[in-house]
């Protein structure tokens, strides 16, 4: 277990403030551009000497610890095997490098789990993307790393070969118990394989929590735009557990006289055309504005004379119901399955 | 109109080869095969050019190994005053080659503070064979420094990131990652270095006009006996420079270039 402590570290006008999180199971460290993810990665790895805080394994401090003994294992975007080194030399680079005599039972046994057991004799430009990637994964694990640190590891991968290699990290975790901390600001692939998400943002941490929470429960506006949540509701109170938007009623937990931010995942909205009985107390009267397949669902968009919802629902829903533009529905949500943003 | 925009491209290309080429043709078929032959047998042309090729050896291994280092240091460390030192490196490749000879007599000469010094050891630099090598070196090792530089430079930085984390220290990423990687402008660059060595008059007549390293001797024998004495050292040089180079530009371009894709 890695843990980071108030790290705080300045590279010219940006700034890391105050980073603390655990690296435990598999963490993944999500951020638009810029945040600041691969210098705080740099940061750990000990590629940057940080200003203030601790990096701790295990409790004991590493920060005066050099790369080369720190024993945190590295991949990056594009695996970075070296060119000059076939694979076999590449996997015994790091027994070679520390003057140790390859242990090929170890390389043979991992390599056969990740696939990559009839490539020791290729050449590097010869490989494809996920062989690459899976390739350097294998030697920044076989000499057993504290922790793993993966920089962007599927961003220079073919998209229709990205989920297969999804699907091997997801495996990997399982072979490999190692700690891992995931760089990435694809939200889908951190949502797919985390235990626990870290959402930078400008160099400060904006939410840590599993997966789901970060999905339906974002702290802040930053993270819900982040995870593409689609509803807002600016509401105030009205009553106990009751907000208003200019004429629409909608049940929530709020009290009279306050104002909050909510957000809801479209997933979150059903659209019916008759009233039934249900938990959920919210039942708007809305118009169908347009429906719109993305490939994955029927985005339904929903409006009357104060808001805007977003609904999704399956393809199978859509041609039952027969539901057409223009048309009058309900838009059916739960009170405690809306949001409230800090 | 575009057969035309190429015609005068192909007519300047061929007068800009033409301008190089004629020159050694001439002295390839102007040279009687009489005078080559008695060149063979003519111990001072041998012992010259032997002389020439060693001490270019000599001057590049030397250059090798203490510019590559320079070349290391200016590529991946900051220090204040990097950009004069660069400048300071590609000033053998713009001075007059005499006043190189000259610049080096003044620290290598019997009075100069590195003649006195090696001196000590028995080593002297004013005609003899170490003046050669160092007046060489001189002028040669700009080329070998600024290939270095340039391969050192495209190396993506990400290997040198991931060889540290395997747990590299900077010998080991220096000699299992960044010299091979850089192995093709390194060898580039030697080439480059032992040709200019090769080839070197200005300096080297200043420092040591003995022995005569075989552009000296072209001199002597031109200014002494005249052109027909001279074109037959010009013409085994010219065809060992030639071999030579065709060797070892098969050999770099069969070398893979890591860096530049």
């Amino acid at each position: 277990m890695i843990e980071i402590k108030n790290l705080s570290l300045n590279v010219g006008n940006f700034k890391l403030q105050d980073i603390s999180f655990v690296i435990e199971g598999y963490t993944v460290l999500l951020g638009p551009t810029g945040a600041g993810k691969s210098l705080l990665l740099d940061a750990i790895s000990g590629l940057r000497e940080i200003d203030s805080g601790e990096i701790l394994s295990n409790g004991k401090s590493i920060v005066n610890t050099d790369i080369t003994k720190r024993g945190i294992g590295i991949l990056l975007q594009d695996g970075a095997l070296f060119p000059h080194l076939n694979v076999m030399k590449n996997l015994e680079f790091p027994y070679r490098i520390r003057k140790q005599k390859p242990d090929y039972q170890i390389i043979k046994s991992y390599a056969k789990q990740f696939r990559i057991d009839k490539l020791f004799n290729r050449s590097i430009d010869t490989l494809s993307g996920g062989e690459k990637q899976r390739i350097a994964l294998l030697r920044s694990i076989i000499t057993n790393p504290r922790v793993l640190l993966l920089d962007e590891p599927l961003s220079a991968i073919d998209p229709s070969m990205r989920h297969g290699m999804q699907r091997f990290l997801k495996e990997m975790k399982r072979i490999v118990k190692i700690p891992v901390l995931h760089v990435t600001h694809d939200f889908e692939e951190a949502y797919y394989l985390a235990d626990s998400i870290v959402v930078l943002n400008n160099g400060k941490i904006e939410q840590i929590g599993p997966p789901e929470k970060i999905f339906r429960q974002p702290d802040s506006l930053f993270v819900a735009n982040f995870t593409d949540m689609e509803n807002f509701l600016p509401l105030e109170g009205i009553d106990k557990n009751v907000g208003i938007i200019g004429k629409t009623n909608i049940y929530c937990d709020i009290d009279k006289g306050q104002k909050k931010l909510f957000t809801i995942r479209a997933d979150e909205i059903i659209v019916s055309r008759k009233k039934f009985k249900s938990s959920a107390r919210n039942f708007l009267n809305m118009k169908v504005k347009s429906i719109r397949d993305t490939g994955k669902a029927i985005l339904i968009e929903l409006i009357n004379d104060d808001i805007k919802l977003k609904s999704t629902i399956t393809k199978f829903s859509l041609e039952s119901m027969n539901l057409k533009e223009g048309e009058m529905i309900f838009a059916v949500f739960k009170a405690k399955s809306l949001h409230e943003l800090s | 109109m575009k057969r035309y925009r190429f015609s005068i491209i192909l007519t300047l290309a061929l007068i800009g080869l033409s301008f190089i080429a004629l020159p050694i043709i001439g002295i390839i078929f102007g040279t009687p095969l009489a005078s080559i032959k008695t060149a063979f047998f003519d111990r001072e042309i041998i012992n010259s050019i032997v002389l020439t090729i060693t001490a270019g050896i000599l001057s590049t291994a030397i250059g090798l190994l203490i510019g590559i280092p320079l070349a290391y240091l200016i590529v991946f460390k900051n220090f204040k005053g990097k950009k004069f030192i660069e400048s300071i490196i590609d000033i053998p490749v713009m001075i007059p080659h005499t006043a190189a000879g000259i610049a080096l007599l003044t620290i290598f000469g019997t009075r100069g503070y590195l003649g006195k010094f090696f001196s000590i050891f028995g080593v002297r630099f004013v005609g003899t064979m170490a003046g050669i090598v160092i007046g060489m070196m001189f002028v040669s090792i700009t080329f070998l420094i600024n290939s270095a530089k340039e391969g050192f430079r495209s190396i993506d930085k990400n290997y040198i990131k991931v060889a540290k984390s395997l747990g590299a220290n900077e010998f080991g990423t220096f000699f299992h990652v960044i010299i091979p990687l850089s192995l093709k402008d390194i060898v580039s660059g030697t080439i480059m270095s032992w040709a200019r060595a090769i080839s070197e008059f200005g300096a080297i007549i200043i420092l040591a006009y003995h022995p005569m390293v075989a552009p000296v001797l072209v001199y002597e024998r031109f200014t002494t006996y005249g052109l027909s004495y001279s074109k037959p050292i010009v013409f085994l040089i010219t065809i060992i420079s030639l071999v030579f180079f065709l060797i070892l530009r098969i050999v770099s371009s069969k070398m893979k270039d890591y860096n530049r894709h």
